[in-house]
């Protein structure tokens, strides 16, 4: 692609000093994001998909976290060597997060419009008015049904399903270049899940802003996303377009992983992955899928393995494929 | 068919009071969790119970379980009705009959050992006791996947996988017929999903047991089960045949769960609801689905559907259908 991307990650790794030991959440993940492209990134749990989301944000907790290495550069700056300042700036202004799980996420004690005219009233020189009626706007672009009369709702007052409609509302008030979702429908219930992914797809689409998908959900992903990233242990395993890594998994986690589900009108017996995600305090050596892989040989074990482009934008990282 | 059957529903009825004031509380609204819901279960067979939450299918696993008493309505059990057995009869009951929770981490005693946990439900049903009873946590330990020396290690040490196993185990320890399975692995991740989906049919196939299978999850739902009801705020609003079900949906309701789903071949076109799921304390009129009905019409509103057979054993409560 000719553009140059607007977000590029290299080498990032985020560790976090534990008193049982180093734990490598994230460990040399590199991945570039172009402007308007949506990436998705799928991973069990503590595959460090979330770490990742954070780093990028620099809302690690630390202690006991850490950006050990790496570089985050975001519209050609480095936001490693942003000062604290100049992050707040960024954040929820040119990049804006949702979490995965609107309950909390939310601050109970405030208003919704509180909590929506505080992030325009932060990032954009505008007044309160000017504020109250955008947020009354924004209301209305996620489609929450009567916003004037909403605004003045507590998050208990709401629904799941509309939490997570206020959640995008403020994320999107500033117009973000960048948006990064963690999980957002996880926590939904299957008809209002399918509701909010469109409503987000829509959104995605009329803005036009990047977006960084998490999910451990292939269906999810495999809905809204350009490109795919498959994390396990910190790192990342494979990478490709979104038809190419769902018609031609190449790595064995994500075959196994794609073939562990049971899909409609399947009704085989379905093929485990045996075993269960290392712990990361004491992670194998080499490749971190090895002791759960059929197609394990002993040169598996001697290093973590290159990563390799086998196709056109198609990476990943097993010594057998070549 | 003229086999028994093992479990018989018919118009069971759970109400919970939603009290108002701390020490005066008085009741100021009825959620109806459970509404008239019918249905059985045959011997060896999966009846799949898929809903959303908020729909009463856990209140109605825990009321198969009699873990709660209902406010009307009968369950029988191999024709007994189960609520009312006495308590020795009750005793008896749960040598037969066990359920699996959701959440490992929560539905295990973090101070007991495995294989403590595992015996206990023997203990309490008087099935085994002494050398019996320890040769048998063994025999489970294998069963459901675990080795021998993780007996006398405590909950807290396993991951989630291995918790849920502990959990079947704990189930199967008195030779069930019939396993509440409460949603058993949606806590868990997605490779370790397989793993606990394949115990339970092998399980199923070697004890020839039965299993109420709830879950919100259709995918799985349609691996496990031989026929699948599908509930909406507390009511059954169709209930078939798997394949039948799957392939030819009759109600409004299930067309839109089934439209979210990922298929062999890719996704299908969405049917996307619109609105939010009514509270179950303020039902709607009429159809209580139709709130949220792409073809609802002014009887919807007036009349309330009941379930019928629309097909050979094929049930849906909807006007239209």
């Amino acid at each position: 692609m000719s553009t140059s991307p607007l977000l590029e990650i290299s080498n990032l790794k985020t560790y976090f000093y534990t008193d049982r030991g180093t734990v490598k959440a994230v460990d040399d993940i590199s991945f570039s994001l172009s402007p308007g492209e949506v990436l998705g990134v799928i991973g069990e749990s503590g595959s460090g998909k979330s770490v990742t989301a954070l780093s990028i944000l620099r809302l690690v907790p630390d202690p006991p976290g850490r950006i050990v290495e790496g570089k985050i550069t975001f519209q050609g700056e480095n936001l490693l060597h942003k000062s604290s300042q100049e992050m707040t700036s960024i954040r929820g202004n040119k990049i804006a997060l949702i979490f995965q799980d609107p309950m909390t996420s939310l601050d109970p004690v405030f208003t919704v419009e509180d909590q929506l005219i505080e992030t325009l009233l932060v990032h954009q020189n505008i007044t309160r008015e000017k504020a109250r009626k955008r947020a009354v706007e924004m209301l209305s672009k996620v489609k929450i049904p009567n916003p004037q009369e909403r605004l003045l709702n507590y998050p208990f007052q709401l629904s799941g399903g509309l939490r997570q409609r206020v959640m995008m509302a403020i994320a999107l008030s500033c117009q973000p270049n960048l948006l990064i979702a963690d999980e957002p429908t996880t926590a939904l219930d299957v008809t209002i899940q399918a509701q909010i992914l469109s409503l987000l797809a829509d959104l995605q689409r009329e803005l036009g802003m990047a977006t960084i998908f998490i999910s451990h959900d292939f269906n999810v992903v495999s809905k809204f996303a350009d490109r795919v990233v498959v994390m396990y242990a910190g790192k990342i395993v494979e990478c490709a377009e979104k038809e190419d890594l769902f018609n031609h998994p190449e790595h064995p986690y994500t075959r196994n992983l794609m073939r562990s589900r049971p899909l409609l009108g399947h009704r085989g017996k379905l093929i485990p992955i045996e075993g269960s995600p290392p712990d990361l305090l004491t992670p194998p050596p080499g490749c971190p899928f090895a002791p759960r892989c059929k197609e394990v040989v002993d040169d598996c074990w001697k290093g973590l393995p290159a990563k390799k482009e086998i196709a056109r934008d198609h990476a990943v990282r097993c010594i057998k494929r070549d | 068919m003229q086999e028994q059957r093992l479990i018989e529903v018919q118009n069971l009825t759970k109400i919970f009071p939603v009290t108002e004031g701390f020490i005066f509380t008085k009741v100021v609204a009825e959620l109806k969790a459970v509404d008239k819901i019918s249905f059985h279960i045959n011997p060896g067979e999966t009846l799949g119970l898929v809903g959303e939450s908020g729909c009463g299918k856990s209140t109605t696993g825990k009321l198969l379980m009699r873990l709660m008493e209902p406010d009307s309505g009968v369950a029988c059990y191999r024709g007994q009705n189960i609520y009312e057995m006495s308590k020795s009869n009750l005793l008896h009951l749960r040598r037969k009959m066990q359920i699996v929770f959701q959440d490992p981490f929560s539905s295990l005693n973090p101070r007991k050992t495995v294989s403590e946990i595992i015996s206990y439900p023997m203990k309490v049903t008087k099935t085994y006791s002494g050398k019996q009873m320890k040769k048998r946590v063994n025999e489970l330990i294998r069963l459901v996947g675990l080795s021998p020396h993780h007996a006398n290690r405590f909950a807290h040490q396993f991951s989630g996988g291995q918790r849920q196993r502990i959990g079947v185990a704990r189930a199967l320890a008195v030779n069930p017929e019939f396993i509440v399975l409460d949603e058993p692995v949606s806590a868990l991740d997605v490779s370790i999903q397989a793993q606990i989906i394949n115990l339970l049919r092998e399980l199923q196939d070697t004890f020839n047991l039965s299993y109420l299978f709830i879950s919100h999850d259709l995918n799985v739902v349609e691996h496990l089960s031989n026929r699948v009801a599908v509930m909406y705020l507390g009511k059954i609003v169709e209930l078939a045949d798997r394949d039948e079900l799957f392939s030819a949906p009759k109600h409004p309701y299930t067309k839109a769960l089934l439209s979210a789903v990922l298929t062999k071949d890719g996704i299908q076109d969405e049917m996307i609801l619109e609105g939010e799921i009514p509270s179950p304390t303020n039902i709607p009129s009429g159809c209580r689905f139709r709130s949220r009905c792409p073809r609802a019409e002014e009887i919807c509103k007036d009349r309330e559907p009941g379930i019928e057979e629309k097909a050979n054993e094929h049930f849906a409560a909807c006007h239209f259908a």
